[in-house]
Formats: structure tokens, sequence, C-alpha cells
């Protein structure tokens, strides 16, 4: 029925429904007389309507209403019995539920308690079970200022309740301002809060619900925390270590709450700072406006506090007696404002900053400053700086922003020229200077955050390459003029790194400039050898100086593939890293960055990937182990760190890898499985790009073991777990080359593992889009030529295998091609030489079946001449012996084809013996070889010892049938 | 072709650009300041979420296939609210969206399991509230899904009544307040809609 015609109809039953029903039929004959089937229409739903009666959906599927209980559906608890504990009277209520006052009523002794009984909607198991695992360190918190957790349980109506140490006393706030409390009084008051929140922090609790009615002062003068550790019981996504909104009042909630991010003791300290606020100028850091939880929301993540000198002026001028008028009233607004302005305001503000690391590193600095204060002596905290307020801005009017950033480095050239005319003149010295400063700062913000705040926008590539470019040349001229400033140099090496890694970064989304990452990188670390040059005993430009080295290592290595380069950056960071590190054990940054030093210097020996490696595994075990240790350490100077969790599990994935090279699959399996499980326990809901990557690479090779284990069918099925979990996250990020490269390794390993279960077709389709999309790519980088290589080798695997053995010979011949400008273009580390060889192997013996045993010698012979010095250099290496081996069973199958006789080659009965050696040397090499899979980890598919041992046997018995014939 | 591990952790880890809740945020604000679009797009992601949790229950149903309405909303309740509780206006836009869901979720299970009896009998629905035994719906509630779509296309306020009384069990005062309307209006349009809807079902049932 029409919209139009529907409302015809209702209005007419509307109407006779308003009737007696005996009335209707009567209405109807007349409203509907030049309309019968209107009538007919609504004849029929008044039928219905009498039909349908009273019951008909009239009982409702879900009362969301009392499910939610409310209103009233709250029973009463008072006198009743919760395990032995009695309940007297209602104390409170909140988001979470109610607390009530009880005794214990088991006659054993008469003990007051505080039960905080928690509302209907969470989940009980789960809130029990968080209860059970945090009681044993809640119980250690005996401290005066802190009210015990005694116990908890459930309800008989499955209610979770918790028995808490039951404090009498009033809210800090009110409690301050009955007793009129002056400033200083305030501040001691606070400063014990605090003590106690130290005093948890150093046993690992944090509080993450500090607000006024939290603390309460006694009759005594005794401030009192309650519910230390409760928000964690009772918050589901606690195990995180972040945490959601709950229905509380955000008021006290930190950014970082807020926005559901990771929480730290900084996230007490932040509302320690909103209650110190409050204590001072009895206001929320927040406008007035500020009311409903959305408005809260947003201003605590965006809004900037008021001072409170400012905010002192407000409430008094808002909250003044009628008695006090004028003069006295003007009076006690001023000297508030003047006792808060400096100090105080910079205090509090700083414990409220937006960003936890800009906070106060720990409530014994907020103490200290506050100490410090009370003494008259000077205080830490500072106001922050115009550039970052300028940066604030910035990032909050992004869009708007990203059109005015051209603009702005057009007006920033104008300004470097008069800056440049202006110096001559000596008379305009300082001016000229001031601008100097504009464009520096200008230059900087260019950088670090007109970039930035752009560089999310769809098609804002091109503009984010001139913002860099520009900003680079600006920085450049200014360091010409100023000689060997070295603020500024470091403000320039600091600008180059930053602009290198997103032209070339192998791990971030970037521009893919690589010849300019190239140059960027370069001049960064060369200013930063200047510094050390300058300052050979600062310790922190050593620091960074080991820094850019790293990241240098990570290019020449990652994206060049030049692995020997890379290794002698890394050692270079190692060795300064190492160092500093003796002489200051706790610095975290130390700590970590040796640890990605470490960690490299385990893959540049291991190989990651189609990264190549100098191919010495058991250096690079030691290199992780070290890595490990040193990551263990750096957690324990920040146990919070995800970035430091996260590196756990690649140094476990790698120790996989390491351990597979070394023939112990089954360790491998056990390595890559540890290393699953700690990168969901670091990021469980698969919100961190780069873990929930490494999560599906670690897929990816848990099912390289089951392929080479035989277990095909699983390995399809892994291989296609992995790439559909990248392609997720291709559409969340196209543009990052790293998930590009990983949609082609991940679809080209689907393809070979059907290829491998006789899924040729299938297998086919996969391999082509992989060759696909890397010919796609607009600069081949010798890792693409690398995947290019091997996918053209698996394509001709499927091809032979449906008999079009020319086709293959052609992808074959492709492979090698691919590989060859691979090396050419600098790949020619120890993998990139057993790529080569795995890839001539490959073609040798396609070239030996088409029945050219000639071509096929030569490039076996070409092989024997890598991997037989490479051997040397590494005696047990297992990549290459598995490559030399098969190269040595394919020599054996040529001269046994020889000494079958071709047309070419007349038999010759010596072949016999020359193809046993070959055999032999092939079983000499293998017996080198742990536990031999069919795939080595460099991809290359061999004859197993068996197979050679059966071939062997076969030639022994036709040169001695040769042998008996002679005679 | 082995994938290399990305070394992740100290140099730079990009969180996801936009995460479901970051967009949950940004549609409620939206739908606040009156897109009346955004509501549309915000109900696939929360629901999302809470489809799982309404599996978690759904598994554990008894033999009878009675659902545990009230702990699911419980759950759900919490879910959302920790969701997004800043943004939810009030009460009225929480039951919206809430009721809105539960008909999904409802509905969404029937029909699995109607599919899974590959086209035998009709299932019907069995809900349980904590002290009430279970209750049969006399109805397909799939059906009456299928009716309200085609209420909709009629009167979209009339089959937003009815989801969001038999669905979220609003009273008429409730009802009225969510979508802006007089009581009189929603008991009006309620007593219409109800004498199509029962139509419509027993036709559709007695095909």
């Amino acid at each position: 029925m029409r919209p139009e015609r529907w409302q015809e109809v209702r209005e007419v039953l509307d109407a006779a429904l308003a009737l007696p029903p005996a009335e209707r039929l009567v209405y109807l004959d007349k409203i509907c007389s030049h309309d019968p089937e209107l009538r007919s229409e609504v004849e029929s739903l008044l039928e219905s309507h009498e039909k349908a009666g009273s019951v008909f959906l009239n009982s409702p599927a879900v009362d969301l209403k009392s499910a939610l209980g409310e209103p009233g559906l709250r029973s009463t608890w008072i006198g009743r019995r919760i395990g032995v504990y009695q309940i007297e009277a209602e104390i409170g209520h909140g988001g979470m539920g109610e607390v009530y006052r009880a005794v214990r009523a088991d006659g054993q002794y008469k003990k007051e308690v505080a039960i905080k009984l928690v509302r209907g909607g969470y989940d009980t198991a789960a809130v029990l079970e968080r209860f059970l695992h945090e009681r044993q360190i809640l119980a250690s918190l005996d401290h005066p200022n802190i009210a015990r957790l005694y116990d908890g349980g459930t309800t008989q109506e499955r209610l979770p309740f918790l028995v808490m140490e039951l404090i009498e006393g009033t809210p800090i706030d009110q409690y301050c301002d009955e007793h009129e409390l002056a400033v200083n009084e305030r501040l001691k008051l606070f400063t014990q809060v605090c003590a106690a929140v130290q005093f948890a922090h150093q046993r690992l609790v944090i509080h993450r619900d500090i607000k006024p009615s939290n603390i309460l002062v006694t009759a005594d003068g005794i401030p009192k925390l309650l519910d230390f550790g409760i928000a964690k019981i009772l918050d589901p996504a606690a195990k995180a270590e972040t945490t959601l909104l709950r229905p509380m009042t955000p008021e006290y909630a930190s950014p970082e709450q807020v926005r559901g991010e990771a929480i730290t003791t900084a996230t007490d300290v932040y509302s320690l700072g909103v209650v110190l606020y409050r204590l001072l100028t009895g206001y929320s850091p927040y406008p007035e406006s500020t009311r409903t939880p959305l408005e809260f929301a947003r201003a605590i993540c965006e809004v900037e506090p008021t001072k409170p000198s400012v905010a002192v002026a407000r409430s008094s001028l808002l909250e003044v007696t009628p008695q006090a008028h004028g003069a006295a009233r003007e009076k006690t607004c001023t000297r508030q404002q003047r006792r808060l302005k400096g100090d105080l305001d910079n205090i509090v503000l700083k414990a409220l900053r937006k960003e936890p690391s800009r906070r106060y590193g720990s409530v014994e600095q907020l103490v200290e400053d506050i100490r410090r204060h009370l003494q008259e002596l000077p205080v830490t905290a500072t106001p922050d700086s115009v550039s970052y307020r300028v940066g604030k801005f910035v990032r909050r009017h992004a869009v708007g922003v990203a059109a005015v950033a051209l603009i702005l480095v057009a007006v920033a050239g104008g300004i470097i020229a008069t800056a440049r005319q202006a110096r001559i003149a000596e008379a305009n010295r300082r001016r000229a200077e001031a601008r100097f400063k504009d464009v520096r700062k200008l230059a900087n913000s260019l950088i670090f955050e007109v970039h930035d705040s752009i560089a999310d926008l769809a098609g804002a590539t091109a503009a984010r390459k001139l913002i860099l470019q520009r900003a680079l040349e600006y920085l450049d001229s200014l360091s010409k003029e100023s000689g060997n400033e070295q603020d500024l140099m470091r403000e320039l090496a600091t600008a180059y790194e930053r602009v290198g890694a997103l032209q070339g970064d192998p791990l971030d989304p970037n521009l893919g400039d690589i010849k300019g990452a190239a140059i960027s990188l370069k001049k960064a670390v060369e200013l930063r050898e200047s510094l050390t040059r300058l300052n050979p005993t600062n310790n922190k430009d050593q620091v960074e100086l080991a820094v850019a080295y790293l990241d240098f290592a990570d290019f020449r290595s990652g994206i060049l593939g030049n692995i020997a380069s890379g290794l002698d950056y890394n050692n270079r960071a190692i060795a300064i890293l190492d160092r500093v590190r003796v002489a200051d054990p706790g610095n975290f940054r130390v700590l970590a960055q040796d640890t990605r030093a470490y960690t490299n210097l385990g893959f540049l020996h291991v190989g990651n990937g189609a990264t190549g490696s100098i191919g010495t595994v058991k250096e690079g075990i030691d290199g992780l182990q070290k890595a490990l240790e040193l990551d263990h350490s750096a957690l324990q100077v920040n146990p919070n760190s995800i970035q430091l969790r996260g590196q756990e599990s690649v140094i476990i994935l790698l120790l996989g890898d390491a351990t597979s090279k070394l023939g112990d699959r089954r360790a491998a399996l056990e390595y890559y499985r540890r290393g699953a499980a700690l990168f969901r326990a670091v990021d469980p809901k698969g919100t961190r790009a780069n873990v929930a990557l490494n999560a599906a690479v670690t897929d990816g090779k848990i099912a390289d073991i089951y392929l080479a284990d035989g277990r095909t069918d699983d390995a399809v099925a892994g291989f296609r777990k992995s790439r559909e979990a990248v392609l997720r996250q291709a559409a969340a990020d196209p543009s990052n080359q790293t998930v590009k490269q990983l949609i082609i390794t991940s679809t080209g390993q689907l393809g070979h593992a059907l290829v491998e279960g006789g899924r040729i077709d299938e297998g086919l389709k996969y391999l082509r889009e992989a060759i696909e999309r890397i010919d796609a790519e607009p600069s081949l980088t010798p890792l693409y030529k690398i995947y290019q290589s091997i996918a053209h080798g698996w394509v001709g695997e499927g091809l032979e295998r449906k008999g079009k053995n020319a086709n293959a010979l052609t992808e074959y011949e492709e492979g090698k091609e691919a590989i060859t400008s691979a090396r050419a273009a600098g790949a020619n580390d120890l993998r990139s030489q057993v790529y080569y060889c795995g890839s001539t192997d490959r073609l040798a013996e396609a070239l030996l079946k088409s029945g050219s045993p000639t071509e096929a010698r030569k490039q076996f012979e070409e092989c024997r001449g890598i991997l037989e010095p490479l051997l040397q250099a590494n005696p047990d290496n297992e990549e290459v012996l598995y490559a030399l081996a098969e190269t040595y069973t394919g020599e054996g199958d040529v001269s046994v084809r020889l000494a079958k006789g071709t047309q070419q080659h007349a038999r010759n009965s010596s072949d016999w013996n020359a193809a046993s050696e070959w055999y032999q040397k092939s079983l000499n090499t293998w017996s080198k070889v742990r536990n031999p899979a069919w795939i080595s980890t460099s991809m290359i598919e061999v004859r197993l010892p068996a197979e050679v041992s059966q071939k062997l046997a076969e030639c022994r018995a036709q040169r001695s049938t040769k042998v008996a014939m002679l005679n | 072709m082995p994938s290399r591990i990305l070394r992740v952790c100290l140099w730079g880890d990009k969180t996801l650009q936009r995460g479901p809740s970051n967009q949950v945020t940004e549609l409620l604000v939206r739908w606040r300041s009156g897109d009346k679009a955004a509501l549309d797009s915000l109900m696939p992601l929360v629901y999302t979420e809470l489809r799982r949790i309404a599996n978690r229950y759904l598994q554990g149903e008894r033999s009878d296939h009675t659902l545990q309405s009230t702990a699911l909303v419980h759950e759900a309740y919490v879910r959302m609210t920790e969701q997004a509780l800043p943004q939810w206006q009030n009460r009225a836009h929480f039951f919206a969206v809430a009721a809105q869901l539960m008909r999904q979720i409802l509905v969404d299970h029937a029909r699995s399991h109607r599919a899974s009896k590959r086209g035998g009998d009709v299932y019907k629905l069995a809900l349980e509230d904590a002290e009430e035994q279970p209750k049969v719906l006399d109805f397909d509630i799939v059906a009456l899904d299928d009716a309200l779509k085609s209420l909709a296309l009629m009167d979209e306020q009339q089959s937003r009544i009815v989801e969001l009384k038999f669905f979220g069990g609003l009273s008429v005062e409730d009802t009225a307040d969510v979508l802006g309307v007089s009581a009189s209006t929603v008991k009006r349009d309620w007593t219409t809609a109800r004498a199509w809807l029962y139509r419509e079902l027993n036709r559709s049932a007695a095909i």
C-alpha cells in the first residue's frame, strides 16, 4: 500500500475506532460511499482489531526498563544478611551500586564494615575472578590513609559484593570548606592523600577512580582513600590495562580513560590534579557550561583547564554572599588570585596535562613540587610553551589547517628572505633574531604538527611531500646562517630523522621516496656525529646518535637489502648503547633502544622473512637472548610499556625462526605459539595495526612449519587466515607499504600451499595475483624482486604439475632473471645468494627434464661456484647446506642422464661413477642437516636424503652391471 | 616467500586510524545534533558487539530455546554504556537504540533456528524473565519483523512505535518521549499498527 493511501485508511480507521462499535458500520457506509475498496480495507482492519484483543503484542518481548532495574526495582537490603554480615543502613550509592554499613553477625566479634553491592548488569563471574586476582595485592595495601578491602563474594541473587573497612568521614572538598582551611592547610592535607597513592603505586596498584567522594576525612582530620583497586575489579577491560568509561561522574576521569587508552600511574596523577584544583578553587577545571557527560568527555580531551588563579576569581565573584560587597570582595578575590598565581597554577596544570607523558612522572614528584612551594623554593612545573599551544591548535583543527598549511609554506619563504636581509644591518639585529626564531618555530611546526595533522587525510600525499620538503629547506638555510648552533643542529637532526622515516621507513606508512629517505637519514647521522664530536661527554647526544644509527641500519638492511652495511651501523649503535647503559642502568630509553639494537643484531644474523642475513644463526640466537634479557630489564623500569611487551613477542618469533633454521621445527612451533599468545595479551582487541600484522605473520610462520611437516591442509588454512587478517589491515590503511608487502607474501604462500596440496588451478590464481601486485609497485626494491623470483618459481612448479613443462621453463627463467636483478641492485647477502641458487637449481632441473643435460650442468656448476665457498665461510649454515645438497643431487641426475646417453652425448660408463660421487657428496652434505624437511626455510624444495640414497644404490647397481659385462 | 616479522614496537606503532568505538562516538554526536541518518550508520556498529554477546547467551540457551532476555539486556546495557556513556544524551536515546538492537538480536536468533531446521516448523521464540515462567509467543517473530518492515514503508513512525513498545517494553509515555510526539499520537498509532500487523501475521500464517 502506498503511504498516502495508508494515511487515508488509518484516518478512517481511527475515526471509526473512536466510535462505539455499534455505530462504526454506519459511519463507514457514509464516509466510504464512493470508495468501496477503502471500506473493505477498514472493515477488515476493524475485524483484526477485535481479534487482536488485549493480548497481541501487549506483552513485550524484552522489558528494558525492568531489566535495567529502573525504577524502584532495587529491593531493600536493610536488615538482610550477606555472608556473615548483617546490613544496617545505606550509606551511599553511585554508578556501580550501593554502599551499606553492616556488622559481622556470626557472633565472633562485632565489627562494623562497609559493603559495596554491585548493581546488576556486571558479569558476576568476571568480577569475582578479578577480585580473587587482585585480593592478594589489595591486602598488601596496609597504609594509615587507605581503607582496607577485607572480603568479597556473591549474594544469593548472584550480585557481586565487596567488604571494606568502614570509614566515617566527610569528603575532602566538603571537609576543607566546612573547616574553612587555608590554602597551606589544604595543601598539607592533600599531600597526605598523595602519600597514600604513592604507597599504592609502589605496590603496582593504580586507583583509577580518585575523586573527593572517595577521599573521606575522619573527625580526627585524617584523610582516608576508599575503593583502591575497585575500579579495576569492576572493569571488564581491566586485564588489558585499559579502561572504558564506567557509568560514573566523568569529572575526575583522565583523557586516557575517556578515550579508553592505557591506564598508568599518570592517570592517578591527573585525577589528583582535578581534586587539587577543586580544593584550591572550589571549581571543576572545565567551563561552567560543561554539564552533560558528553560535554565533559569532550572537555577532558580537548579543553585546556582555566588557570586556578583565574578560576578562583570567577568563583569568588559568583559565590560571594550578599553581605560581602565591593571593596571587601575585590580584596579577597585578588589575594586569593595572588596566592595561586605562578607556582600553584603551574603545579596544578602540569598534573592536568592531556598527555600522560607530559604530567608529573610520579605522584612523588607532584608532592615534591608542593613541598617546595610550601618551603618557598622554586618548583619544577613551568607553563606550556607557546609553540606547544600552537601545536595543540593545529591538531584540533586539522582539516582547516591542511588548506592553510600550503599558504604558510609560501609565507615562511617570505619571512626567511626578509630575515636574511635584516641580518645585514646591525641596527636591525634584534628584529632579525626574532624573525629567525619565528621561522625556526614555523619550520618545526610544519614538520611535526602540520604534517601530522594532515597525514591521515585522504589524498594529502602531495601536500605532505611539499610541506616536508619546504620545511627542510628552511631549516637547512637557517643552519647555514647559524653555523654550529647546537640546539638548531639537534632540531635539524630530529627533523631529518622524522622526514626520513616518513619518506622510506619500512615500518611506517610512508611516501615511498627511497632516494629522499637515504639522503635525509644520512644527513641526520652526520649531524648527530658532529654533535657528539662537539660534546663528547654528553650522553644524551650519544644516545641520539645511536638511535640515528639504528634508523639508518634499518633502512640499509630492510629497504636496500644491504645486510653488511646494516650490521655495521647496528654494531656502532650497540657499542654506544652498551656503554651508556652501564653508566646509567635505569635509563628506560637506553634500555629500550639497546633491546632494539640486539633484536636487530639477531635478525641480521638469522634473517627475517626474505630480508637477508649474514647467516650465522647461532650468533643470532645469542643476540636475541641478550635482547630478551634487556627487554625484561626495561619492563622492570616501565612495566606498562606496550611497546616492550610487543617487542618481547617479536624476539620470541625471531627465536622461532632461528630454531627452525637449526632444524628443530617442534621447538620453533612452540616459540611461534608463545609469540602468538603474547601478541594477543598485548593487544586483545586487535586495534594496534602492527601487533595485528605480526599476529598474522605468526599464523603464516606456523603454517610454514605445517607445510614443511607435510600437513598441507593445515598449512593452507593457516596461510588463508593470515592473508585475511592482512587484508583487513589493508582496508584500514591502504597506503601502508608494509601491509602491501605482507599481502604479497601471504597471497604467494597461500598459492604455493594450494599447489602443493594438489589444488593447482586455485593455487596458480593466487600466485598470479601476487605477481600482479608486485608488478603494480611503482619501484621494485630488491625485496620485491626476490618475491617476484620466488613467485615465478612456484608458478613454474604448478605448471609443471599440470604437464606444461615448456611454460614452466619460461617461469623459471623469469624467476632467475628477477633474482639476478635483485643481486645487481645490491642484495648480495647470504640469503640472496641462496635464493639465487635455489632459483638456478629449479631452472637446471627443468632444463634437464627438457633434455638439455649440458645446459643443466652449466647452471649447477654456477651454483656450486657460489655455494661451496659460501659453505666454507658459514660451515653449518642450514640454508646453504640445503641448497648445496640439492645442487649435488642435481649434478648426480645430470651424470645419470649422460650415462644413459643422449643424442649429443654418447653413452659413457664413467658417468655412472661420476653420478655415484655426486650423490655421495649430496648425502655427505645432508648429514650435517638436522631433521631435513622437503622444503628449506629459504623455500628451496629438495630431494630428501632417503631419495638420494635410493639414487645412489641404483647407480652402484648399474656400475656393477657394466663391470660384469666387461668381464 | 617468507613474510617478515615487523619489528613493531620501539619505533612507531600506529593504531588503526578509526576504531569502531571512535566511530560510535562520532555518530552519536552527529545524531544528537540532529543528523537522523547517523542513527542508521550507528546501528551496525553497536550491533556487531551486541550480537557477539547475544551469541554467548544463545549458545548456553536451554533446550527449549528459551532466551534469557534479562541477562542479555543487562550485559547489552553495560556494553552500550561502556562504549559510549558520555554520548547517550538521555535514557530516551538509549532506549531507542536498545529496542532496535533487541529486535535485531531476537529476530536473528529466530531466523537462524528456522534456517537450521531447513524450512521446517515455524520457530517460536520463548523468552524468560528473571522470576517469571518462560512465555512462548503465539506468533512467528520473523514474520513480525517482515511485517514491521512493510509497515515502515507505509508509516515509519508506526513501525518505530511497535519496536519501542514490543521490543523495548517502553510505556506509551516513554515512547512518546523518545519519538518526540504526544502520548495520544502514540496510542492512536499503536492501535492502528496492531490491527494491521495482526492481519498481516494471520495472512502470512495462513499461506
